[in-house]
């Protein structure tokens, strides 16, 4: 089994620096966190009954298997590497017309200059892991 | 020319004429300047009429992004407001983490947003990337900022949207009413009653585009070492687990802590107010600002009692201090119930501890009787007392529209001496120290641009830690322009002040030459600490403050201090005053910068120009 993205809830502390830094990675140095492949959720109004680890909770890529992203992808253009178990998306395939990103459900899929992009785990060491300073996101 | 950071835009709106347009930003500008409360200084010094009433339409209002805003830069979430202060008329500038709207304007394309003019009816401004509009507030008007954020968001069809409202206490023009944004507050110098008076409900915005680092290769690098640092640093775990609120044991400890509005350093209610009760009793969660590295942050909820389910962030350290010891209250949940309510109200805490401390001290001493305080029965530590002047202040009801007003208009209309122990400098509000305890927070009070604001540079642990003597004037001049000079910087690339858990200014100043490609020594940073200080004090001056100004009540200077670390102590401001415009540059005498502090700063051209 590959090594995945994993989240411990409860650690998060919001900071969205996974996001910031995934940015980063995946657009040529542009930061902004609505472009991370993966995303933050922030609820800090919680009730009386809402469990702590929800207040402030990250979503990741898990590298489906099977993939609803790449099963619903009309062009065909995800493939897997069968050594790491990373889905990609073939750009040239792609034409933007944001299906995976409706069936991803992790919701962790954007459309950028009118193509999709996904996590590839930046390649097997990834970046918001590398970042995280609370512990909350784990690659193992 | 930009490399990296910067937008290179600035946003203006006029809510009068309904006018929008986007302006270069000068990259020499910005050089000298460096942004935020920097930049808007040199902004508001060329273009605010002096003289103006700080409601009046032409009057404006700035909000404003360093470089570093948007970047991954630690301690970086933060915005700056700047605007003529309702309680001292002086230059103010508040500033504030929340919701992160400071990277999300950046985002959007712009490093700043000027509003002046005034709208006929309420409105908010929505700023989606290159398209601005001005955008019907009538369904809006009167309800609480958190409301308020809501149904913007409702009414746009997208949560990603950030908002900066105001609630009913800045539609109410309460002079110390703030802006705030996921229950951060942009809270000291009344930018809320500067919106207000507009007929600005709120600022949206919603960004698209990004930003970028001239230096990515180096920028990765740095912020590693960042992080680690950060890590390593021995005060860090301490932060995470009790936020600000360990600073009211150190506060205590000095005798500093503001008890029963200023008047003595010992509380017997103290152990309810301490970090580990709070932890206890509110705190349930860490909570980060954006792209903070350190969760200093808190959520807190009111577990039991009539205010359960009160949820909100904070109370921090300064709250605790101005509703908590002096008012006299001394149970957090109480006190964590004012903070929420000002919140949602958009009241800054810290005002109106003050002013309602100083309220209870005059119906003490009989200079206010239930005939004026609309039968309410004003003793210290009578928290229901507090959560009701609290709601009456907001609305201007009754008695409350006197204490809207803030400390100093207060004392004026009730006489009979009051103003000796009416705590402000300038109008604006004394913070959550004693100065008589600590002496140099008595000369940044004094000093601070829109008076005694304590994040204009806090001398209280360099007095204490490094000169071990926070009792006499000796070194406070000195410091006291390091501190501020401190401040200057970081208010401008922007920092959080909290930076200093793992950054020194050296990294700092690291992280600016990564983002901007713009690299600064030391001495060049405080040089342009001290360009933006004087230009502040020169802002100042021109609207017609002297040397007289430079002050403080009464109480601070004559009444010696009746018990606790510093008992007969008083604050030797004289002293301290002539060491400090010594240190800056600035006439003994008179407090007005020489000629050749201007020509070193260059700023002589500009005043020349614009005095």
């Amino acid at each position: 089994m590959s090594s995945r993205l994993k989240v411990v809830d409860e650690k998060c502390s919001g900071c969205r620096i996974c996001e910031l830094m995934c940015s980063m990675i995946h657009h040529e140095g542009l930061f902004n966190p609505r472009w991370g492949l993966l995303r933050v959720e922030i609820n800090r109004k919680p009730g009386m009954d809402t469990p702590l680890s929800m207040i402030d909770r990250p979503f990741v890529c898990a590298q489906c298997e099977p993939a609803p992203c790449a099963e619903c992808c009309p062009e065909g253009a995800y493939e897997r590497d069968e050594s790491t178990g990373i889905w990609r998306i073939r750009m040239e395939l792609c034409t933007g017309c944001g299906l995976c990103l409706e069936e991803c459900p992790h919701r962790v899929i954007v459309i950028h200059d009118g193509r999709a992009m996904k996590c590839d785990l930046c390649g097997g060491e990834p970046v918001c892991v590398l970042f995280c300073p609370t512990g909350a996101l784990t690659f193992a | 020319m930009f490399s990296g950071g910067y937008q290179g835009k600035i946003l203006r709106v006029n809510l009068t004429s309904g006018q929008i347009r986007k302006e270069d930003l000068d990259a020499r500008v910005a050089r000298d300047f460096l942004g935020g409360r920097g930049l808007v200084g040199y902004l508001f010094y060329r273009e605010v009429k002096p003289a103006l009433d700080p409601f009046s339409p032409e009057s404006k209002i700035a909000f404003a992004t360093g470089p570093l805003q948007g970047t991954a830069t630690p301690y970086t979430p933060k915005f700056v407001i700047v605007n003529k202060s309702p309680l001292s008329g002086s230059l103010s500038r508040s500033v504030s983490g929340g919701g992160a709207f400071g990277p999300e304007l950046k985002y959007a394309g712009y490093d700043g947003l000027v509003v002046e003019g005034r709208a006929e009816t309420p409105v908010y401004l929505f700023v989606d990337d290159g398209r601005v509009r001005i955008c019907d507030a009538g369904t809006l008007w009167g309800k609480t900022t958190v409301e308020t954020e809501a149904a913007i968001r409702k009414e746009l069809r997208d949560d990603s949207i950030k908002v900066l409202p105001i609630g009913p206490a800045g539609e109410k023009m309460v002079r110390f009413s703030g802006v705030i944004a996921d229950s951060r507050a942009a809270g000291r110098g009344g930018a809320g009653s500067v919106m207000g008076s507009k007929n600005l409900k709120a600022v949206a915005v919603r960004g698209t585009g990004g930003v970028r680092a001239a230096r990515p290769e180096k920028f990765m690098k740095i912020l590693k070492e960042a992080h680690e640092a950060i890590k390593a640093d021995p005060l860090s775990p301490g932060r995470i687990e009790y936020g600000t609120t360990g600073t009211v044991a150190a506060a205590y400890k000095a005798g500093a802590l503001p008890i029963m509005n200023y008047s003595r350093a010992t509380f017997e209610g103290i152990e309810g107010l301490l970090a580990e009760t709070v932890k206890e009793k509110v705190y349930i969660h860490n909570e980060s600002c954006f792209g903070c590295p350190l969760p200093c942050g808190k959520t807190a909820l009111i577990r039991e009692g009539p205010y359960r389910g009160t949820v909100l962030q904070g109370p921090q350290f300064e709250t605790i201090g101005l509703l908590g010891s002096n008012c006299g209250l001394r149970d957090i949940v109480a006190v964590t119930r004012a903070n929420y309510l000002c919140n949602q109200y958009g009241l800054d805490t810290i005002s109106t501890g003050n002013v309602i401390a100083f309220a209870m001290e005059c119906y003490e001493k009989g200079f206010l009787t239930r005939k004026d305080t609309d039968g309410l029965n004003l003793r210290f530590g009578d928290a229901e007392i507090v959560l009701e002047l609290i709601e009456k202040i907001a609305g201007r009801e009754g008695f409350g529209d006197l204490l809207a007003e803030g400390t100093k208009r207060a004392a004026e209309k009730i006489g009979q001496g009051a103003e000796k122990f009416a705590m402000h400098s300038k109008g604006q509000g004394f913070a959550s120290f004693d100065p008589r305890s600590v002496v140099g927070m008595g000369l940044l009070y004094a000093t601070a641009t829109p008076g005694a604001n304590h994040s204009y540079g806090p001398t209280f642990r360099s007095e204490l830690v490094d000169l071990k003597d926070p009792l006499t004037h000796r070194g406070k001049g000195t410091l006291c322009r390091t501190t501020q000079n401190s401040y200057c910087l970081q208010d401008s690339m922007i920092f959080c002040t909290f930076s200093r858990y793992g950054l020194d200014q050296a990294r700092r100043l690291d992280f600016l030459d990564a983002v901007t490609g713009w690299t600064y020594s030391e001495a060049e940073a405080t040089r342009v600490a001290d360009r933006i200080y004087t230009l502040e004090r020169l802002f100042n001056l021109r609207e017609g403050f002297t040397k007289k100004d430079d002050s403080l009540p009464w109480r601070s200077l004559h009444e010696p201090m009746p018990d606790g670390p510093a008992r007969g102590n008083r604050v030797p401001l004289e002293p301290m005053l002539a060491d400090y415009y010594r240190a800056r540059g600035w006439h003994e005498a008179t407090g007005v910068p020489k000629e050749e502090t201007l020509k070193e700063l260059g700023l002589l051209e500009l005043v020349e120009e614009f005095q």
